[in-house]
C-alpha cells in the first residue's frame, strides 16, 4: 500500500452502487486485474520522447456525434477544434479552457521548451464513463495502439477527467 | 503512464503506472486559466515516467484543491 492519504477510498463503491442503482446496469462491476502491466522503459531521453496523449475527457469533433459510452476510440489531429461530451463531468467549464483534462496546448508547450521531444500528431480520445469496460479493451485499445505505434510514439499519457 | 484522480479504482485496473492528482473531476489539471498549474501538473507526470517505479505503483502528487468540490464530488453531492 503507497504512504499517502486517499480521500477516495470509499469511491469505489460508491460509483460501483451509483452505476447499478441509478444508471441502471444492474451487473456492473469493474474490470480487475491481478497484475499491474509491465513497465516499459523510454528507449529515447524525455528530450526526444515523442509523446501521444490519450484522453477520456469524451473529445470530438464538433461536428461529430459524441462517442457515448460503448468504448469507442476517437483519433483526433492535436489541432483540430473539439468538443467535449460526457455526463461524468462539467464539460462546459472545461471548454472554456480545454488544457483542464485535454492538454494539448501544455504538451506543445513542453515540447517547445525541451521537455519532451514532440507531441504525436493524434490524440485518442476516448469517454471515461463506459459502464461495460470490456467495450474499451475491444473498441478503444486497439485503435489506440495501432495508431501509436504508426506514429512511433515513445510514451502514452492517459489524462482523465 | 497515467494520470488518476481515483487510486482506489487505480488499484483495481492496475496501469503500470499512476500518477495521482487530487483534483476535481472534469479540472485534472488545474483551474480554468492556470497555465502554470497545467504545465507542472503534466511536467510531474512525464518525469515520473523516467524513475524506476515498480510495476502498479502510484506516485502522489502534491497538489490539493482549495474548496470542498471534490470532496462532494466524491460523495456523488456535486458534478
Amino acid at each position: 500500500m503507497e504512504d499517502f492519504a486517499d480521500d477516495s477510498a470509499d469511491f469505489a463503491e460508491i460509483e460501483r452502487r451509483f452505476v447499478r442503482e441509478v444508471v441502471g446496469v444492474a451487473d456492473f462491476e469493474w474490470v480487475a486485474f491481478d497484475d499491474p502491466s509491465a513497465r516499459t522503459p523510454l528507449a529515447v531521453p524525455l528530450s526526444e520522447a515523442i509523446v501521444t496523449l490519450v484522453s477520456t475527457a469524451g473529445a470530438h469533433r464538433p461536428d461529430d456525434r459524441p462517442l457515448g459510452a460503448g468504448g469507442a476510440a476517437a483519433l483526433l489531429p492535436a489541432d483540430a477544434e473539439v468538443q467535449l461530451s460526457h455526463v461524468g463531468y462539467d464539460t462546459d467549464r472545461a471548454m472554456e479552457d480545454l488544457d483542464v483534462v485535454y492538454p494539448v496546448r501544455t504538451l506543445q508547450r513542453l515540447a517547445e521548451e525541451g521537455l519532451i521531444g514532440a507531441l504525436a500528431p493524434t490524440v485518442v480520445s476516448t469517454m471515461g464513463f463506459v459502464p461495460e469496460g470490456r467495450r474499451l479493451f475491444e473498441r478503444a485499445v486497439p485503435t489506440a495502439v495501432e495508431r501509436i505505434h504508426d506514429e512511433q510514439a515513445h510514451l502514452a499519457l492517459l489524462v482523465p477527467a | 503512464m497515467s494520470i488518476t484522480q481515483v487510486p482506489t479504482i487505480t488499484r483495481i485496473s492496475k496501469p503500470s503506472l499512476a500518477c495521482f492528482v487530487a483534483h476535481p473531476f472534469g479540472l485534472t489539471l488545474g483551474d480554468v486559466g492556470d497555465r502554470s498549474l497545467h504545465q507542472t501538473i503534466v511536467r510531474q507526470a512525464l518525469e515520473t515516467a523516467t524513475e524506476p517505479h515498480p510495476p502498479g505503483s502510484i506516485v502522489p502528487l502534491d497538489h490539493r484543491w482549495p474548496d470542498d468540490l471534490r470532496a462532494r464530488q466524491l460523495r456523488k453531492q456535486a458534478h
